[in-house]
């Protein structure tokens, strides 16, 4: 199943997923994965019209789907692919403070996993992933929705946007047009 | 469960930590060696990271915040490529750090 769609001014989002739920593990995941997110990559480029130099973007990809958002250049924006039933409580116990919890409590089932996917997304954003994500963001939501922002720089935030497409919720931030 | 601190002395601490990583990454056990990357050759994503820190919580019986795992990884490797380095060694040389602290 491939998703595409515009998600701001020149800016797609495009999402790949295999045709059933295969329980790949190990290397083979990682491979499947990887391929999925760059032929989401090359839809989204393709759909976005930009060339490959006046481009931007973020991939993400979970069990053998990947999802690929793509944007003018200098655009800040990040995608993250959760699998809904991987996020417990206790994740998100682990990774967000008293205030983020009841900001995103209120979002019943989804709330733990559109957490994760938003400081993932916005960890991509914000460029260093590995070492930002969790403790370095913080979410907060606002009148337009969930925003997340570094710690050391609270007033920079991006906004975050999700879809559930089956059991993936496909979470992306874009930093303020 | 809780470890003893014995096994850091002894060595056996690695075999523990291939079994724990095997547990999260679905993987057999013999593919988890003390070298491999746990991202690049073996699939890790981020929230297997966290599952592993919620392991060892249980196998050394102590609380460890998943912040603690960020700033060890932080100042080991700096800004290298983490999809290359982190390793179960990594993991056990992390696990010994907190059987030794308070």
């Amino acid at each position: 199943m491939i998703l595409t769609r515009r998600v701001a001014n020149s800016t797609w989002l495009t999402v790949c997923r295999p045709p059933a739920v295969v329980r790949l593990h190990g290397l083979a995941r990682r491979q499947a994965d990887r391929g999925a997110a760059e032929r989401a990559w090359n839809l989204a480029a393709a759909a976005a019209g930009l060339s490959p130099q006046n481009a931007a973007g973020s991939r993400a990809h979970t069990e053998g789907s990947g999802a690929a958002l793509v944007g003018p250049a200098g655009t800040m924006m990040g995608v993250d692919l959760v699998p809904m039933e991987r996020v417990t409580p206790r994740h998100a116990q682990a990774m967000l403070d008293a205030q983020e919890w009841d900001a995103v409590e209120g979002m019943g089932g989804i709330g733990a996993a559109l957490a994760w996917g938003l400081k993932e997304a916005a960890a991509k954003a914000f460029g260093d992933p590995g070492r930002r994500f969790p403790a370095g963001l913080r979410i907060a939501s606002g009148t337009n929705g969930f925003t997340v922002a570094t710690q050391e720089e609270p007033s920079s935030c991006v906004l975050g946007r999700w879809e559930l497409i089956g059991s993936l919720l496909c979470v992306w931030v874009l930093g303020a047009p | 469960m809780s470890v003893d601190p014995a096994l850091v002395e002894n060595g056996r601490l690695d075999p523990l930590v291939r079994r724990l990583v095997a547990e999260v990454l679905v993987v057999p056990v013999e593919q988890v060696t003390m070298s491999r990357a746990l991202i690049a050759d073996l699939g890790a994503e981020s929230i297997d990271f966290l599952d592993l820190v919620f392991q060892l919580e249980e196998a050394l019986g102590k609380r460890i915040p998943y912040t603690r795992w960020q700033s060890y990884v932080t100042e080991r490797f700096g800004t290298g490529d983490l999809s290359q380095v982190i390793t179960a060694e990594v993991v056990r040389d992390f696990a010994e750090c907190e059987m030794r602290s308070e």
